[in-house]
């Protein structure tokens, strides 16, 4: 049996990177194969595929052609895990209708994305264990990727319509109160349905950053105040008051109802 | 005195933590909150991973981008040039003050004595920048053996010869007696 080295970096804890056992004993079996068979499965992106070769295992072997120093096998690999990484990347174009419209804001990000990967690659081929994680969680990495691009674009493209309130009195536009549904409880219920999922996700991004914090953590369930010191909620992660944490939800929610258009009618 | 909390690790953990279940959020926000901000953006990217996953397919355009990036790759690794070679002492001034390290800093990486796997990539990048080079050849050109500058002289008996091994990133900076507080800010990775 072959023995599949262990990574090499660790976490906080001291504990080292482990890849999922699924990924270990792909590594096991499809090392064996002759070369041009393996290429054949990897070009497989169909991920429920019997013969479906997890990004995970294309990243090890990529990797360990440090020590082969063949240039052929890191190119044809390469190849291979490039594919991968295009189909881990949220799509940047939508079809509407019969248009297609293209998100400039996901494409800049998608671009950016593809360059670091590739620096990443070059730089961890000389050595190093910056992509272990790739080896545990390929999709989870490239999502890591996204987070300080996503932000420095974000900041540049910020939606220039503001929801803010009248300066002088504090309240909202009328139109951003009938969007949020009531003027007492925000209806939030479309947050968390599977209809309006990836529009959400999409349209969270264009909210304020203090604005898009607190709906990702009511995504997770956390709750916005708690009188028991010890659950964790939104207003203690924010360092802001159970008042503050509710407005920006209420703007939150009313900014998102807007750009899915959910309440129109009333 | 604690080590300091490895960002980049306790994300990788967070979103290992994550797959399982969303309520990995509220946990780590409470174990860390100085990463709250860093933490609730990868769970949104997490989500948005989760919710596109299997909607792309390899377009032609795509293709044409992978095979310029394996191209680019191997020319750098075909024709390996010395991005020093032409470097002017004004150049190195210039660079000392822009990437705010002594010269004998900039000269390790000329005479290939850094370990260039333990570099953070946002120095590199940087520094490619300033060879006006790309990163890829900078990275092949830094993975060559320890070499002696040609206009180097010496007062020895024996023939001068380049050191063995290289050195990691951190000890060259304190070996050039860059003080601790600045080592850290040089060897930040962007997560």
């Amino acid at each position: 049996m072959v023995a599949v080295p262990q990574l090499t970096k660790t976490y906080p804890a001291g504990t080292p990177y482990r890849r999922m056992s699924e990924v270990e004993d792909e590594i096991v079996r499809v090392t064996e194969l002759p070369f041009e068979d393996f290429l054949e499965r990897a070009r497989i992106t169909n991920r429920s595929h019997p013969d479906f070769i997890r990004p995970e295992t294309l990243m090890h072997f990529l990797r360990r052609t440090r020590s082969d120093n063949n240039e052929q096998r890191f190119n044809a690999l390469f190849r291979m895990v490039l594919r991968r990484l295009i189909l881990a990347l949220p799509r940047s174009e939508r079809v509407v209708g019969e248009n297609t419209i293209v998100d400039g804001m996901a494409s800049d990000l998608g671009d950016i994305v593809r360059g670091r990967f590739v620096e990443l690659v070059t730089l961890d081929r000389a050595g190093g264990d910056r992509m272990d994680f790739y080896e545990v969680h390929f999709d989870e990495a490239v999502a890591k990727l996204r987070m300080r691009p996503a932000k420095q674009i974000r900041a540049r493209t910020r939606r220039t319509e503001m929801l803010a309130g009248d300066p002088e009195t504090g309240e909202l536009p009328e139109y951003v109160e009938r969007a949020a549904g009531s003027f007492d409880e925000p209806d939030d219920a479309f947050l968390f349905d599977p209809i309006f999922r990836k529009r959400l996700l999409q349209e969270i991004d264009r909210l304020k950053p203090e604005q898009k914090e607190v709906i990702i953590m009511l995504l997770a369930n956390i709750q916005t105040h708690s009188d028991d010191p010890t659950v964790p909620t939104i207003s203690r992660a924010i360092g802001r008051d159970a008042k503050t944490v509710w407005n920006r939800r209420r703007d939150a929610i009313a900014a998102l109802r807007k750009a899915l258009r959910l309440g129109e009618n009333k | 005195m604690s080590p300091p909390i490895r960002s980049s690790q306790v994300l990788d953990l967070f979103a290992t933590a994550y797959r399982e279940s969303t309520a990995a959020l509220a946990e780590f926000l409470v174990k860390y909150p100085e990463l709250a901000d860093a933490l609730v953006e990868y769970a949104h990217q997490l989500n948005l991973q989760r919710e596109c996953a299997g909607e792309r397919s390899i377009t032609p355009e795509d293709e044409l981008w992978i095979e310029a990036q394996v191209s680019r790759i191997s020319a750098a690794r075909s024709a390996i040039s010395d991005p020093f070679a032409a470097w002017q002492p004004s150049q190195y001034v210039e660079a000392r003050k822009v990437l705010g390290v002594p010269a004998a800093v900039l000269i390790a990486f000329r005479d290939r004595l850094v370990n260039v796997a333990s570099v953070p990539l946002p120095f590199l990048k940087h520094l490619a920048e300033l060879l006006k080079v790309g990163m890829a050849d900078l990275v092949i050109f830094l993975e060559g053996s320890p070499r002696l500058a040609a206009n180097t002289s010496y007062k020895a008996n024996a023939a001068p010869g380049a050191p063995a091994e290289k050195a990691d990133f951190e000890s060259i900076l304190a070996q050039a007696g860059v003080p601790a507080d600045k080592v850290s800010a040089l060897l930040e990775e962007d997560i």
